[in-house]
């Protein structure tokens, strides 16, 4: 699974940079999206017919929301902690780990309030997050399936890499993954924004 | 964004209700296997294509390579903190199959 999701993504990459012309960047955008509707679809067939799932996240109830909120603390940690390794200050390293992995919303808005440079460190950042949760998710599977799946991923939890942390675990892990996603996709502008101002 | 949340919602009832046929239910691992290879597949190729991001990689790229792996071991930490004060979390149910 590890290799199949590396090589497919590599070999995007190169021929992205070696053989598409530029004008198809606008379609791939698009094609993206379909792709990823059409694997949701799957996903959401897949989630529907485990009918125990929603009886069981009722159980944990309101205890779901430590879930999102551990995973965006710790991100903001983690990011002002090796931010500091690289010198940078706490205003820069916490907005760009509040990305959460959305890339381009956090990318755009430090771009758009703050400066140029720290928002495509942010993209990038983001971007690499995402990239690496996709190689970590089952990595994580094959040592145990837990809550630990859906920390690398952060916002991308409820669409990009929702599939693969259902392809790699349970139904139910997806359906708290998706919540979580939420939660922290709707933090990124309200966090961001604040933090690099501080 | 409404279009992909809305066709998660979808294949839940679709799947929730058992609409389509069982044929098409046995077939969602395949599909959901080739949907997230072309998926990672056009998002290698936009980053591929995307000049800003080819060109800032050496530049940018081993700081947003530690920022990112620092903000993924930090959430990973408090995460499985949050595991081991709350037992019942994700562990019990291993996928049947």
């Amino acid at each position: 699974m590890t290799i199949l999701i590396i090589l497919s993504m590599v070999s995007g990459i190169l021929v992205g940079q070696f053989f598409l012309p530029q004008q198809v960047a606008n379609i791939l955008n698009e094609t993206t999206m379909y792709f990823l509707a059409f694997l949701l679809l799957g996903v959401g067939i897949d989630i529907g017919q485990n009918k125990e799932v929603i009886s069981k996240i009722k159980k944990i109830g309101w205890k779901i929301i430590l879930v999102p909120l551990m995973i965006g603390i710790g991100s903001i940690i983690g990011a002002i902690l090796s931010g500091w390794l690289l010198t940078l200050p706490v205003n820069e390293s916490s907005a760009i780990g509040a990305g959460f992995g959305w890339y381009s919303l956090s990318g755009v808005l430090i771009t758009e309030i703050y400066d140029v440079q720290i928002g495509s460190l942010a993209f990038l950042t983001n971007i690499f997050r995402e990239l690496l949760a996709v190689i970590l998710i089952p990595l994580l599977a094959k040592k145990q399936e837990s809550l630990t799946l859906i920390a690398p991923g952060g916002a991308t939890t409820m669409d990009t890499t929702l599939p693969l942390i259902v392809k790699s675990s349970t139904s139910k892990l997806g359906v708290i993954a998706f919540i979580s996603g939420v939660v922290l996709s709707f933090l990124v502008p309200i966090l961001v924004p604040i933090l690099i101002k501080l | 964004m409404i279009l992909i949340i809305s066709s998660l919602l979808l294949g839940v009832l679709l799947g929730y209700f058992e609409i389509l046929p069982k044929k098409i239910f046995d077939l969602t691992d395949k599909l959901i296997i080739i949907g997230l290879v072309s998926l990672l597949f056009s998002m290698g190729a936009e980053i591929g294509l995307n000049d800003k991001i080819m060109a800032n990689l050496d530049k940018l790229g081993l700081q947003a390579l530690v920022l990112a792996v620092g903000s993924i071991m930090g959430s990973l930490g408090l995460i499985k903190l949050l595991e081991n004060m709350i037992a019942d979390f994700g562990r019990e149910d291993k996928r049947q199959r």
